[in-house]
């Protein structure tokens, strides 16, 4: 891996500073590659900005004609914050064709999940699922891909609070960068549940599933 | 167009309350920066921001508002150009200084909530004082490395930031995230927690985080809430304040 410039010493320090991270981290995280399979579009405007500003070096999202064409201004939004950045948006039929090996995967419902079960090349690659409805949602880190069944069949999206989107796209972030980083992160069965609304929270782990 | 479907789920009564809703965010960084934009997203019309500083490189890593173009533009300014992109009609007022003690009280008076978005304990108690003295509502939180902290001020009806924390830490006693870090999302999580408690406000749904800590660890992927009481004492919101 290539050293870091002084200048991305200084943009990353706050980064660098921590111990969990790191010099050698944010080396992991300039160097990795975080695919965007988008569910309610709210999500990914957060995640990639908060992806983008942490110095994750390859961010590509997966979308339709009309998103491709949305999505334009804001690449250059993403990658004026962040110039080490490259962020891509692809049609759904270039998925089979990405060049580099991708480290995570964040989806959230209703996603074309399809393109996950039906993508070989996914296999094995830890997705960070999340699925929201008014002002809850649930998060959590699929790593065996047959698990997503399970949350993909009772899903609905009900009356959307405005913030909610966003808090599972910012989230997911936080637990990307920790896969990326090899830290301990939820593993499916465990998720956390949240209802902003009530302001309760719910953290599942192992041994309590 | 992008179906923003949290957006279109707000009835026109709902997004009439946001419209003629004034919030004042205290500080266009870290947390300044989520507040920011989940507001104007939301359809909130009339936002104040207070930040004396300048676009920084270091800022870049978890501050979305600003830009590597914007380096050493004022952060209101900065800002405000990204705001008006997401809602050209949001009017936006903006404070260039540094809140004081001979500013606070004419800065929050044009304002129904305050957001508290700072990055130091001097500022914080500035603005809890003030807004329990004009009895406004006042979103308080703060972050430090992959934790953070939010909880809403309702002046009398809930404990204010002096019921649980009476005075300042002593100077150099709290680490900042200069010195100790931040992850950027964890800042984001916490500053749309803060958007969060103050549409609840507006729109008068769900329960507002009074007299609750919420407690956000970001290894653990872990949020606890804290119980918190007035403090009959307190003497800033107490039965015998020293004002």
């Amino acid at each position: 891996m290539v050293n870091l410039t002084s200048e991305q010493t200084e943009r990353y320090s706050r980064n660098i500073i921590m111990r969990e991270i790191g010099g050698k981290g944010q080396k992991k995280l300039l160097s990795s590659h975080v695919l965007i399979i988008p569910g309610i579009y709210g999500e990914l405007f957060a995640s990639s900005l908060y992806l983008a500003a942490a110095g994750i070096g390859k961010i590509t999202v997966i979308g339709n004609e009309s998103l491709i064409s949305y999505l334009e201004n804001f690449k250059n939004e993403v990658e004026d914050l962040n110039p080490d950045v490259k962020f891509n948006v692809l049609p759904e039929t270039h998925l089979p064709n990405l060049q580099s090996k991708i480290d995570v995967v964040i989806t959230t419902l209703p996603s074309k999940h399809e393109y996950i079960l039906n993508n070989n090349f996914i296999r094995g690659v830890p997705i960070v699922l999340g699925s929201v409805s008014d002002g809850k949602g649930i998060m959590t880190v699929v790593s065996d891909r047959k698990r997503l069944q399970t949350y993909i069949s009772n899903h609905t999206i009900n009356n959307l609070f405005p913030t909610t989107a966003g808090f599972l796209g910012i989230l997911q972030v936080v637990e990307t960068v920790k896969i990326i980083l090899g830290h301990k992160h939820l593993d499916e069965p465990e998720r956390l549940e949240f209802d902003l609304l009530s302001m309760e929270f719910k953290t599942t782990r192992r041994d309590e599933t | 167009m992008i179906p923003f479907y949290s957006i279109n789920q707000l009835t026109s009564e709902e997004k009439s309350l946001l419209k003629n809703s004034r919030v004042l965010i205290i500080g266009a960084g870290g947390l300044g920066s989520p507040v920011a934009y989940y507001l104007t997203a939301a359809g909130i019309g009339n936002l104040g921001i207070v930040d004396s500083d300048v676009v920084d490189l270091s800022n870049l890593q978890r501050q979305i508002l600003h830009r590597t173009s914007s380096l050493g533009v004022p952060k209101v300014e900065s800002a405000v150009k990204r705001l008006k992109k997401i809602n050209p009609d949001v009017k936006i007022e903006t404070f260039n200084t540094r809140l004081s003690r001979d500013n606070v009280m004419e800065i929050i008076q044009g304002f129904d909530i305050v957001v508290d978005a700072v990055d130091n304990f001097s500022a914080r108690y500035l603005s809890n004082d003030a807004c329990v003295i004009q009895n406004k509502p006042l979103i308080e939180a703060g972050v430090l490395r992959f934790d953070g902290q939010v909880m809403t001020i309702l002046p009398g009806k809930g404990p204010c930031y002096r019921c649980i924390f009476p005075s300042p830490p002593p100077a150099n006693a709290v680490p900042t995230c200069q010195e100790t870090g931040i992850l950027g999302a964890v800042a984001g999580v916490i500053g749309v927690v803060q958007a969060t408690e103050v549409i609840k406000l507006i729109l008068n749904k769900g329960n507002p985080l009074v007299g609750k800590l919420l407690i956000f660890n970001g290894l653990n992927m872990e949020f606890i809430t804290v119980k918190a009481s007035r403090n009959p004492d307190c003497p800033v919101c107490g039965d015998k304040p020293f004002c």
